[in-house]
């Protein structure tokens, strides 16, 4: 034990290292790869575009240069999509909300009942089509401390609105 | 309801006729402001050029706007009716404002040049809500101002009876030879950037009115007579000067008249030259706590003092007020004591960031930005452009510097972050002021063990950036810990 042991015994505290998390509901991950393809559709139609009005690139040389380019970033990023959908998931403790995402940088953020302002449930339009949705959870921090939870069913996002509502009364 | 004073605030009213100078004077600033362009080629063009459109602009603008503001004064009224301010106000669309005492939060009373020449103060009034119901007086005479404010904090049941025997100054003005010593040691890069921002904003200003021609001459002239080195060098010093006078101007308007003082209701801040500023925090309100010093300010005691109070607005936040503490022996510990002693001494521990921060700073930051600089000085000076290598081994030994002295000390209270390679950097944040923990740690942290965290409250964010994964989560735990058994609010 190495801090923090005069006031409590920190080995007594609930870690949050051990929580299992609520993974993300399978359809989450069309949408994902759906963002995948848009993306790299974008990518290659924009890389056409330089080739097709820069006379100077338009060598075997530079065109296989940037398409091998192409070819490792679209691998990559379909590699970190899936490894970041396997990643997602949020938990929910006595006290306080969990979410973790990402693969290449992973992120877990935390956030007591007691802290949060208000939430709020949305429904991109393609969430919609499979019937998913997003619950945001602010709190008075900065713009970047809002809580995102992604990938819940529609009636388990608002499940968990109105339960997480009446767990910030009761905390408060 | 009729004040100490015998003042009747139930019947509407205006502000006083000294306000419409006030009004009048800062619609002639606006005027100038935006007409400057116009007025300059007015002088500076040739007789062929003659077109009616500019003088025209430059009549029916002025006037449009001086009426707007004339209207503007005499529609709008305020008076006080059952606990509540009410304001009547707009031209076209009459609007009415109404804002209950108990919502009202603080009220600052500000004086500018303009103002203090008709002896008249603005009255803001900030309320808990969205920024959108803040009121604001542009005039009212300074025992109006006072008599108000005494009003609406007093019915609002709050401690405001904000006697002003009961006001004791911590840092009184600041003598000239401290406000130099600010100047010097203040950040001359920022000066720098604010006169190469409004360079570039008169370029664009020049280009809007001319159109390309001037961008044209300019690239000409530049091209006739760049790349040669000495008035590159000529330049720099001339900017660099420049900085330095502008940032020694900039510190005497800014800390000229500089008060902090502890009231009932909390710490008043009170500073400026031409614009008085005055800011009011409360102690309930403040997140966190940092304090800065640059080398120079090091060796001569100067520090910067910061009280990261709550604030919902990002850009609200950027221009808190920062406090000059020219005797850090004397007033460093009174200003953290309104929220935190150090706590250096009492720490139960201390831990260091990881020395793969330096190879990260290198490759993320070093690499690209050399690469970047090298090709387009190889391109315009060949070899000698190699010297720019030395950016490499610079960057990596300063933030090797940064990482080895970088320390997060942990308190049952409080964390409190010291960093700074030449400079040092305090900040102090109580567990209890969290709103949200954010851990994360990339690909390559993770072969290592290492992670970032970041605290993030309701004044602003704490990073903490390649710690061992370990502590990061025995951050986490006791300060999710800490939140739900302290039992205190935030705020």
């Amino acid at each position: 034990m190495d801090f923090l042991n005069e006031e409590i015994d920190l080995a007594t505290l609930p870690r949050a290292e051990n929580i299992n998390f609520n993974p993300a509901a399978p359809q989450y991950y069309h949408i994902l790869r759906i963002g995948w393809l848009i993306s790299s559709i974008v990518l290659v139609m924009v890389l056409v575009a330089v080739f097709v009005f820069i006379p100077f690139l338009q060598s075997t040389l530079w065109i296989t240069v940037a398409a091998s380019c192409i070819i490792v970033i679209t691998v990559i990023h379909f590699i970190s999509t899936k490894k970041s959908y396997q990643n997602l998931g949020f938990a929910i403790r006595e006290h306080d909300i969990t979410c973790r995402s990402g693969w290449f940088v992973t992120r877990i953020r935390t956030t007591p009942f007691n802290r949060i302002q208000h939430s709020n449930v949305m429904v991109g339009p393609l969430e919609r089509r499979y019937g998913l949705a997003t619950l945001v959870l602010y709190t008075a921090g900065s713009d970047d401390a809002d809580l995102h939870v992604r990938g819940l069913r529609q009636e388990e996002a608002y499940r968990l609105k109105d339960w997480i509502t009446e767990k910030v009364l009761h905390e408060q | 309801m009729n004040s100490e004073s015998g003042r009747d605030w139930t019947l509407a009213r205006r502000q006083p006729m000294a306000g419409l100078a006030v009004i009048i004077g800062s619609a002639l600033v606006r005027i100038v402001r935006l007409l400057w362009p116009i007025l300059l080629i007015m002088l500076f063009r040739r007789d062929e050029e003659r077109s009616h459109t500019l003088e025209l602009i430059a009549s029916v603008v002025p006037l449009v706007i001086l009426i707007g503001s004339i209207l503007l004064y005499l529609n709008f009224s305020f008076f006080i009716q059952h606990e509540h301010l009410l304001i009547r106000k707009g031209i076209f669309i009459r609007k009415e404002i109404s804002i209950p005492f108990s919502r009202i939060h603080a009220v600052h009373i500000e004086q500018n040049f303009i103002q203090r020449l008709v002896n008249v103060v603005r009255v803001k009034i900030e309320t808990a809500g969205s920024d959108k119901a803040e009121a604001v007086f542009d005039a009212l005479r300074i025992d109006e101002a006072e008599d108000l404010k005494g009003i609406l904090l007093q019915s609002s049941g709050k401690q405001a009876q904000e006697a002003s025997d009961a006001e004791l100054p911590i840092i009184h003005k600041l003598t000239f030879a401290e406000l130099l010593k600010i100047g010097i040691s203040a950040n001359h890069l920022q000066a720098f950037t604010i006169i190469l921002a409004f360079a570039i904003s008169l370029v664009q200003n020049l280009e809007e009115v001319f159109g390309d021609r001037v961008v044209r001459y300019v690239q000409q002239s530049y091209y006739s007579f760049a790349y040669s080195l000495q008035l590159v060098a000529g330049l720099v010093i001339a900017l660099l000067s420049v900085s330095i006078l502008v940032s020694m101007v900039r510190v005497i308007l800014l800390y000229s008249n500089f008060q902090l003082s502890n009231t009932p209701s909390g710490l008043k801040v009170r500073s400026g030259l031409i614009n008085t500023r005055e800011n009011l925090i409360p102690p309930s309100r403040i997140q966190f706590v940092a304090y800065s010093a640059t080398f120079l300010g090091r060796k001569t005691g100067l520090h910067f003092f910061r009280f990261h109070a709550a604030e919902p607005d990002e850009r609200r936040r950027a221009r808190r007020q920062r406090i000059p503490v020219t005797n850090a022996a004397a007033y460093l510990p009174r200003l953290l004591g309104f929220y935190q002693d150090e706590i250096s001494a009492q720490a139960h521990s201390s831990h260091r960031m990881h020395w793969s921060y330096a190879t990260r700073k290198l490759v993320v930051q070093g690499l690209p930005l050399t690469l970047i600089f090298m090709s387009v000085f190889y391109i315009n000076f060949g070899s000698p452009s190699l010297f720019l290598l030395l950016i490499l081994p610079y960057i990596f030994f300063s933030s090797l510097a940064y990482a080895s002295r970088y320390r997060v000390l942990i308190h049952p209270d409080a964390v409190q972050v010291v960093s700074g390679v030449w400079g040092r950097k305090v900040q102090i944040l109580q567990w209890h002021k969290i709103q949200e923990v954010e851990l994360s740690q990339s690909f390559f942290q993770r072969r290592s063990g290492i992670a970032n965290i970041v605290l993030k409250t309701a004044g602003g964010n704490i990073t903490v950036p390649y710690i061992q994964v370990q502590l990061c989560w025995k951050m986490l735990n006791y300060s999710s810990y800490r939140i739900i058994d302290s039992g205190k609010k935030w705020m």
